[in-house]
């Protein structure tokens, strides 16, 4: 009886997944995290790296009206840098002694898995850092659970976490 | 702004009870749904051995040693809930009894299920990582670890709670009630499995 029990159990995991091979269901990754760094390469530089899952930030991009620029292939917009930065910009405020900052383009490339890309940016002339204030909303306009966390390092040997989880969340820190 | 500690342990407490991935929860309320609240030790044991496994896998991935498909492990982990509701209605173990091969049983399903779970861990644990900082991974990797059980030790009270009141104040018969977690668990499971079918 419970060997029948058993058989029946594993035939009904064997028709669930034969259905599953059937249907069209798509693929999903639950991991919604965004990552960027933020360090002083020299006392008045700042450089801003962030890595964003791909199929995510594109998504993101047609979202807030931007297009699909076809990130990181062959047939890429030759815009494509512009519109990442307009949507960085819109959604990441980095502001150095209360002035906000719009750093520069820099370079971006694919992550090592080629799932998500690392966008470079860098601002310079900034003067002598005394506090940095930042909001980072990347991704939340898909979900609700999106997390993003930020690495500060530096001016000087100071360094963090900031985890960014809630609507208009801002955070700032003295040097 | 936080230390590397601190941030890893609130990240891993906050995946383990993030309600829009409840694979975790789930898997935990279909493995205590035989348990009353007086078996409080054996959940806890059953628990340490779930957290046995999924911490090894976690570690072997955070250190390098193997790597584990993403998409494949998003699909075992409701494989694993599907077995365990199957199991609980199978077997007749009514959670206080003494019989040790089922208990056995239970713990070695923990383990070996804590193994899987442990890989989706990594998944996200990895993607969290920030370069240069290879040198803090052990202690984010403890970090993390810690924040997962002060999150699976949140989930398990409240299931014991819910299924106190089930039982005392209720007065739910215990086979029909895990029966019913059972099923909604076993269901919730099946449709994860289509959700996240990997070929």
């Amino acid at each position: 009886m419970k060997n029948k029990a058993i058989c029946l159990a594993f035939l009904l995991v064997f028709s669930v997944v034969w259905l599953g091979a059937s249907l069209p269901f798509p693929a999903a990754h639950d991991i919604h995290l965004s990552k960027c760094q933020i360090t002083f390469p020299v006392e008045n530089t700042l450089d801003l790296k962030c890595h964003i899952w791909l199929d995510d930030l594109t998504a993101a991009l047609v979202l807030n009206g931007l297009g699909d620029p076809k990130l990181l292939t062959p047939g890429e917009a030759p815009d494509a840098n512009t519109i990442l930065m307009k949507y960085l910009f819109s959604k990441i405020k980095i502001r150095v002694n209360g002035q906000l900052i719009q750093p520069a383009w820099v370079d971006k490339k694919a992550s090592e898995d080629g799932l998500a890309v690392w966008i470079h940016l860098q601002a310079q002339n900034l003067g002598k850092v005394k506090t940095v204030s930042v909001t980072n909303e990347l991704l939340r306009e898909l979900y609700r659970d999106q997390q993003n966390i930020v690495h500060l390092k530096g001016p000087g040997s100071r360094q963090g976490y900031l985890i960014f989880e809630k609507p208009g969340q801002q955070e700032s820190i003295n040097f | 702004m936080h230390s590397p500690f601190i941030t890893f342990v609130q990240l891993g407490f906050d995946h383990i009870l993030d309600l829009n991935g409840y694979d975790h929860i789930l898997f935990l309320v279909a493995l205590c749904a035989v348990y009353t609240f007086s078996a409080w030790k054996k959940v806890a044991l059953l628990a340490t051995a779930f957290t046995i496994g999924h911490s090894l896998t976690l570690a072997l991935s955070a250190l390098g040693i193997v790597r584990f498909p993403g998409e494949i492990i998003e699909f075992l982990i409701p494989v694993t809930i599907l077995l365990t509701a199957i199991y609980n209605v199978m077997h007749k173990n009514n959670g206080t009894s003494e019989n040790q091969q089922l208990i056995r049983l239970n713990y070695l399903f923990a383990l070996a299920f804590g193994l899987v779970h442990g890989m989706g861990f990594s998944n996200f644990f990895r993607s969290s990582l920030m370069p240069g900082e290879e040198g803090q991974l052990l202690t984010q990797l403890l970090a993390f670890n810690i924040g997962v059980e002060l999150g699976q030790l949140v989930i398990v009270g409240l299931i014991l709670g819910i299924s106190y009141v089930a039982f005392n104040i209720l007065k739910t018969k215990q086979r029909e009630w895990v029966v019913f977690v059972s099923g909604a668990a076993a269901g919730v499971a099946l449709v994860l499995m289509l959700e996240t079918k990997f070929w």
